[in-house]
């Protein structure tokens, strides 16, 4: 595909490595602009170069002034090579950091599709998009979304340390299905993903695996003899992928916090009690309460002050058990 | 933020369009010799030549004219310099005088510098100075409030003034009335940002202005950089959230400015101790306002925390971009400004804050597991321990070297891997998942945790209390105690050792318990104390109450061992009344108990007293009691009882009036009972409605009639099968007794026999099912079988058949085929009613002959269907015992050789199979060959007496002894009598049946002729029960006979010294005055059949023994010479 010719060559000999090749680009294709700073080029200062396409060994191509010739180089090859955010993709960044996951999934879907032809290089705007995508896909817990996204990634091989970790975590996420069946594949892929990724998965990351596997836990609990054990597992594995999260990225905390707190709420003997109970509780029956009941009014209350306050949907179980909730640090002597 | 390094770079901007001038003139080269004179410190010589080339070319000569466009320059230089030397009011009030001035303003001189200059902004030349003094101006003001970096010495004030300047030259900015020089500086961005931090750091500061100038900071033109942006926003933080008021708000400058906050990581990398420590600040806010109830500050602070913490960059994440970006810019030293998105990358930065990180985590220092640790501490307060459990969880699995950073660089951080595991250990307990907390806190054995040993010691302690594991709670409460030996006001401390008193008296070992309760208290350690680690006053109370409560119950419980216990157990009480002289349970927690316990162990002292004075004492303590619990503690869960012991205790006083008061108080404690809708609130009721209902009818209301108090007897049985009825009610069939007694009308009659068949079956099914059969329940059958049978004649007019009988006793409704014993009662009622109808057919010798006939039927029948063999022990025992009682009715039980055959084969059934009941069974036994005339049978009688009556138990001992000493007397052998019932008396654990055993032993004193002591025995029994009369009547009779038969004749004269009446004398005179002491107490109004027999007895043994002549010669004699004393003393 590449033809190489002597001028290539004679360049290539002094330091940078360039290609020409014969392929002209075609007309009106999508370009990106690098900063880059290569010997062979612009006297060996740092500039901006508009590049044609990039290719999955690493290589980029760039029309060389005055010859038109479609130069390749080896992006590695470069003492600086920084792919310049395109206004697309910079504006999908904007709705992403901003919290406009709906538009900021759209404009990544777009990103991806229009600089495919860069993929393969460092700081690949297709292959940005795509793990930002998958990441809006999990935060919106469109799981068939992640499913699909997941199983092609443009330039996967090019991501490293938490980037790559996401994407496996993610394909934990793709496998939710709500069948007792799923608790097997998905605590298997949990198991990989932490084995290979390890340190390198970042909190949100490890929190998708947890509410995973809280989905999991909870489907096998409608086929289990001991339900209230495998509730509990369940509402385990929920809290700590909200833990995890550690207050960012409220959509998939609060799915999490509402599965258990309903989970909780349907353990034996609490509806039982709050039906009896008065509202709101006192210290005396507060500390008499049972746990499940305690944790239910908890996680409804910590629901309503963190997540529903920020915009989370209201939920009539929230509402309805919150109302039992008492402050049991009121009048507390504080630490000294 | 360095806003001076801002505001310098862009008077450098401007600096940019000064004119290049012509080096030749001097007023020209002077201005470069101003500047270097500034930049050399020489301020004074600076401002010096300024003001001399003003002065010089001010005036109006050619010369002047020629230089005049220069002058402006040197105007605004002075602002400069004295700006570069830190003096912002002259260089405010330079900056201002140039642009004050009019001069500078003239329209030639303009177009001639416009004229003369060169470079950049040469068609503007100094025009823009005269709009930018007025950031100049502000920027002045601003600097005197920000003061010098890091020496807080600022004087907030002035920033009041720099806002208006600034917002004035924002203004002009926007309006588009600046020049193109600094239109294309693009100052509205960083105007804004300084406005910003003007808003936040003046004496007053105003948020919201603060955040509007932010957000238009980021959509200006001149937009800051995201980073700036960032910084603004922790500043804004950092500043509110150190007034907890603005918790919320900084809350919503937050969530309403998040792109300012989601940075990439690589750019969040260098804030993230940062947003840690804000969202501390913030955990702080929350924690505090949660302590102080303040629930919506709490919500805010709770908000503001979780979204700071959220924003803490996750060290992978970080890393990972920031060595993408370091690769991507290699060796190149510079910043790289990104087109796309303004963001400035640096290969320096990339590489320091990667170095940074990692150096971070190397020490254990990894933010995002402090976040997670956080957040799960906010759970943790917000009441969720499940998430907090969660959380620790998170750690423990992912963050084992978590650690807390060193606090010197010469110090080592602190692993928090330990504590992560304690609090894990923690958490998982108090949310129920007792094996996670075994497995977390057995990882912890024998790991030195400092102070927290005394943590992991006092939760293994509560762990065994949760599990009521009493035997492992002494242990760890003594190791709590020890660990803590040096802190006796801890409360870890002090609640081991009232655990301590607890688990002893948990494990029913009422001696160690009481012990350590009596130490507890004489040590005086149960108090409270300032601080964290002491115990509140209601802690302390609370402690201090239950360790009173446990000692006094130990001593009531060991009393019935050790009678003279309870006597400390009253002391006990006392001490705690003077102790917690207080009515309020806050501050005395166990008293409404104690005082109830207190009553109880009165009550008990008073029923075994030796003397009426002593026990009158006590019920009177008692009743005081009762009052001090209904008048304080109305709300209490003991006030029913309370008012249903005050009746109790006044029903059995000895005054009509006080036995009448006892009504309204069963009232009370039935209304009270009722109330509480509790189980035990449900049996006070029932047991205040029955007694109200047997007693009504005695003390009826003032001006009741009869039918009225009837009304309302039968409305307390009513309310007592609405609110008081409960399956093992002990009142249940006692009250269907008398509701079966109530019966005047078909209705009731139907009713009553309806409520009593269901109650008899329910009753008789749960004594069967429980193995528990109650007396009663013979007796409620009796009263049934009578009454339904004569209920049948008289209201329904109906004679019932032997087949309707048989068939109605033999199949009762609702009772269990099975239940042998409920059945075997219904046979015996069955007979016990056939031979009353046997007693009225005396006149008829046929009919009487066919009911004897059918009688023994139905008695074979009996027999037969219940066989020994087929009966469990304690049927056997049950039935046999309901036999002899059976026998005993008639007039020689010898003759009952039948049933006293079967008895004795149930009872042998029982010995032969060696298990349960036998000293029971050979009691009974006993019992039943007692009765023979048989010397054999006898004999075989009296052994089996003296077996048991050696027995440990005094349940079957004493008894064994009453039997034997009856027996002996039967056979009369005295002498063995008296062994046998002194043995009896002289053992304080009999305590049942003692006035009947002190007659046996008056008998038997009597039949040896020891007149002597058979009256000492007769004369203790009449003197203390001179109430009850089945015991005082006999008694009186025998004194009274042992006196006629000594017939010791008078001394002297009676009354007189020396003189003494005569036996027989003293013999009418005993019964006489017993007899009238009677009658003035209306005793013979409520006497039952068996003591209205004695009580004409005691008359007509009176009536006979003073009519005796020598006995009423020597009552007249007496009666004179007592009326010649009464007639010497009033002369």
């Amino acid at each position: 595909m590449k033809v190489k010719n002597i001028i290539g060559l004679a360049v290539a000999a002094l330091s940078c490595v360039q290609f020409a090749v014969a392929q002209q680009p075609a007309k009106k294709a999508t370009k990106l602009t690098a900063a880059l700073q290569m010997t062979g080029w612009n006297k060996g200062k740092p500039g901006m170069m508009e590049l044609e396409r990039g290719d999955e060994e690493g290589n980029f191509y760039y029309l060389q002034e005055g010859t038109e010739q479609l130069m390749q180089v080896r992006a590695s090859a470069c003492s600086m090579f920084v792919i310049q955010t395109p206004a697309d993709m910079a504006s999908a960044l904007t709705d992403f950091y901003g919290g406009d996951l709906e538009d900021a999934r759209k404009k990544f879907a777009a990103v991806k599709k229009k600089y495919a032809a860069f993929v393969g290089l460092p700081g690949a705007p297709s292959t940005t998009a795509a793990l930002h995508e998958l990441t809006c896909a999990v935060r919106l817990l469109d799981v068939a979304g992640v499913k699909e996204l997941a199983a092609s990634i443009p330039g996967e091989k090019e991501l490293i340390g938490s980037d790559a970790a996401r994407v496996a975590a993610a394909r934990v996420v793709a496998l939710i299905d709500d069948t007792p069946a799923s608790y097997k594949p998905i605590s298997e892929a949990v198991v990989a993903a932490i084995k290979k990724h390890g340190a390198n998965m970042d909190t949100e990351s490890y929190g998708w695996m947890r509410y995973a596997l809280g989905r999991a836990a909870a489907a096998v609990m409608t086929a289990s003899k001991d339900k209230a054990k495998a509730a509990n597992a369940a509402v385990d594995f929920y809290c700590q992928a909200v833990m995890s999260m550690h207050g960012a990225h409220k959509n998939l905390p609060a799915d999490a916090i509402v599965r258990a707190m309903t989970l909780l709420w349907d353990m034996p003997g609490v509806q039982d009690y709050a039906a009896k109970a008065a509202k709101p509780m006192d210290k005396k029956t507060w500390g008499k309460a049972p746990a499940d009941f305690r944790d239910a009014v908890a996680l409804a209350h910590y629901y309503k002050v963190l997540y529903a306050a920020s915009g989370a949907a209201a939920n009539p179980l929230v509402d309805q058990l919150d109302a039992y909730y008492f402050n049991a640090l009121e009048g507390v002597k504080k630490a000294q | 933020m360095n806003t001076y390094t801002t505001a310098v770079s862009v008077m450098a901007a401007l600096a940019l369009s000064m004119p290049v001038v012509c080096q030749a003139q001097d007023p020209l080269s002077s201005l470069t010799k101003v500047k270097l004179l500034a930049k050399q410190g020489k301020t004074e010589d600076a401002i010096k030549l300024c003001d001399t080339i003003i002065t010089k070319f001010g005036g109006k000569g050619a010369t002047a004219q020629q230089f005049a466009y220069v002058l402006p320059y040197y105007a605004w230089e002075k602002g400069v310099t004295y700006f570069s030397a830190g003096r912002y009011d002259e260089a405010y009030a330079a900056f201002k005088a140039f642009k004050d001035e009019q001069r500078w303003r003239d329209a030639k001189q303009l177009a001639r510098a416009k004229a003369n200059s060169t470079g950049a902004g040469s068609r503007e030349a100094y025009e823009p100075f005269f709009t930018y003094a007025l950031f100049q101006m502000g920027n002045c003001r601003y600097k005197q409030g920000v003061g010098t970096d890091g020496q807080n010495n600022g004087d907030k004030s002035k920033f009041e003034d720099a806002i208006k300047c600034f917002e004035e030259y924002l203004k002009l900015i926007q309006r588009d009335k600046v020049t193109k020089t600094e239109k294309a500086q693009k100052m509205d961005g960083i105007l804004c940002f300084m406005l910003t931090q003007a808003y936040i750091l003046k004496e007053n500061p105003d948020f919201k202005k603060a955040a509007s100038y932010l957000e238009m900071s980021r959509k200006a033109k001149g937009r800051v950089p995201d980073e700036m942006a960032m910084e603004g926003l922790n500043t804004i933080v950092n500043v509110a959230i150190s007034k907890p008021e603005n918790v919320g708000w900084v809350y919503k400058l937050i969530e309403s400015s998040p792109a300012s906050y989601n940075l990439d990581p690589a750019r969040a990398a260098s804030n993230i101790s940062k947003f840690y420590n804000l969202g501390q600040r913030a955990y702080k806010v929350m924690n505090d306002a949660l302590r102080a109830g303040a629930d919506e500050q709490a919500a805010d602070a709770a908000r503001s925390a979780n979204t700071l913490f959220g924003l803490v960059a996750d060290s992978p994440a970080a890393r990972t971009a920031l060595v993408a970006q370091a690769k991507a810019l290699g060796k190149y030293k510079q910043a790289v400004t990104d087109r796309g998105t303004g963001i400035q990358m640096s290969a320096a930065y990339a590489r320091k804050w990667n170095t940074n990180i990692k150096a971070f985590v190397d020490k254990g220092a990894i933010f995002e597991g402090f976040s997670v640790m956080s957040s799960s501490v906010i759970a943790k307060d917000m009441g969720s321990n499940r998430l907090a459990k969660a959380g620790f969880q998170v750690l423990y699995d992912r963050y084992g070297k978590l650690a807390q950073p060193a606090r010197s660089k010469d110090a080592q951080p602190t692993p928090m891997r330990n504590n992560i595991i304690l609090q894990l250990s923690s958490l998982c307990r108090m949310t129920g998942d007792e094996a996670n907390a075994l497995k977390y806190e057995k990882m912890l054995d024998g790991v030195d945790m400092g102070d927290n040993n005394k943590v992991l010691a006092f939760q293994a302690m509560s762990q065994a209390v949760k599990e009521q594991n009493w035997e492992a709670v002494m242990p760890k409460a003594q190791e709590v105690m020890e660990l803590l030996k040096e802190d006796k006001t801890n409360k870890l401390y002090l609640t081991a050792r009232y655990m301590l008193v607890a688990s002893q008296y948990q494990l029913g070992d009422y001696e160690k318990a009481a012990e350590a309760a009596k130490a507890l208290i004489s040590s005086g350690e149960m108090k409270s104390s300032e601080g964290k680690d002491g115990l509140t006053p209601q802690e302390a109370a609370k402690y201090d109450n239950d360790v009173y409560l446990f000692l006094v119950d130990a001593y009531s419980r060991l009393a019935h061992q050790k009678p003279a216990l309870r006597n400390d157990a009253i002391k006990a009480f006392d001490e705690y009344a003077a102790k917690y002289a207080t009515t309020d349970l806050k501050e005395a927690p166990q008293a409404d108990k104690l005082y109830y316990t207190a009553i109880s162990l009165l009550m008990q002292r008073a029923n075994a007293a030796a003397d009426d004075k002593s026990a009158e004492a006590d019920k009177s303590t008692a009743l005081k009691y009762c009052d001090h619990i209904c008048k304080n503690w109305p709300t209490s869960d003991l006030y029913s009882t309370a008012e249903l012991l005050a009746g109790s205790i006044l029903l059995n006083s000895f005054d009509d009036a006080s036995k009448a008061s006892a009504m309204p108080r069963l009232e009370r404690a039935a209304a009270a009972g009722v109330k509480l809708g509790s189980k035990s609130g449900r049996s006070t009721a029932a047991n205040a409605y029955f007694w109200l209902a047997s007693y009504a009818g005695d003390y009826p209301n003032e001006g009741e009639t009869e039918e009225a108090t009837k009304a309302r007897r039968r409305g307390y049985a009513e309310a007592y099968w609405k609110d008081g009825d409960a399956e093992g009610d002990p009142f249940a069939l006692p009250m269907t007794a008398l509701y079966l007694n109530m019966v005047t009308s078909k209705e009731e009659y139907e009713a009553a026999i309806k409520r009593a068949q269901t109650t008899i079956a329910r009753e008789a099914n749960y004594m069967f099912k429980n193995s528990k059969p109650d007396p009663e329940l013979e007796k409620t059958i009796n009263t049934y079988v009578d009454s339904y049978v004569n209920g049948s004649k008289t209201y329904l007019n109906k004679t019932l058949t032997l087949e309707e009988k048989t068939a109605h006793f033999t199949s009762f409704p609702g009772v269990d085929p099975n239940d042998k014993y409920t059945n075997a009662i219904f046979r015996m009622a069955q007979i016990s009613s056939m031979n009353q109808e046997l007693v009225a057919l005396k006149d008829d010798k046929s009919a009487a002959e066919k009911m004897e006939n059918q009688i023994q039927t139905v008695f074979r029948n009996m027999t037969s269907s219940f066989k020994a063999a087929d009966l469990t022990n304690y049927i056997c025992v049950e039935v046999a015992d309901h036999l002899l009682r059976y026998v005993s009715k008639f007039p020689d039980p010898s003759t009952r050789t039948e049933e006293l055959g079967i008895a004795e084969e149930y009872y042998q059934t029982v010995i032969d199979r060696k298990k349960d009941l036998v000293a029971d069974a050979e009691l009974g036994l006993a019992n039943a060959l007692s009765y023979s005339k048989d010397a054999a049978k006898q004999n075989k009688s009296a052994d089996l007496y003296k077996k048991v009556s050696a027995n440990s138990d005094p349940k079957v001992a004493g008894p064994a002894l009453l039997g034997l000493t009856r027996l002996y007397l039967r056979t009369g052998d005295a002498k063995s009598a008296i062994e046998s019932s002194t043995k009896f008396l002289r053992n304080k654990q009999n305590s049942r049946n003692r006035q009947e055993m002190s007659l046996m032993q008056g008998e038997a004193y009597a039949k040896a002729n020891d007149t002597k002591n058979a009256l000492i025995a007769y004369m203790n029994v009449f003197n203390n029960n001179k109430g009850q009369i089945r015991h005082a009547g006999p008694a009186c009779l025998a004194i009274m006979d042992i006196f006629w038969k000594r017939n010791n004749p008078s001394q002297g004269m009676a009354g007189q010294k020396g003189g003494q009446h005569s036996d027989r004398w003293m013999a009418w005179d005993t019964g006489k005055n017993y007899v009238e002491l009677l009658r003035r107490n209306k005793f013979e109004e409520k006497m039952t059949d068996e003591e209205k027999d004695i009580f004409n007895k005691l008359v007509s043994t009176v009536q006979n023994y003073g009519s005796d002549p020598a006995v009423m010669k020597e009552d007249k004699a007496a009666k004179e010479l007592q009326r010649n004393i009464q007639s010497g003393k009033k002369k």
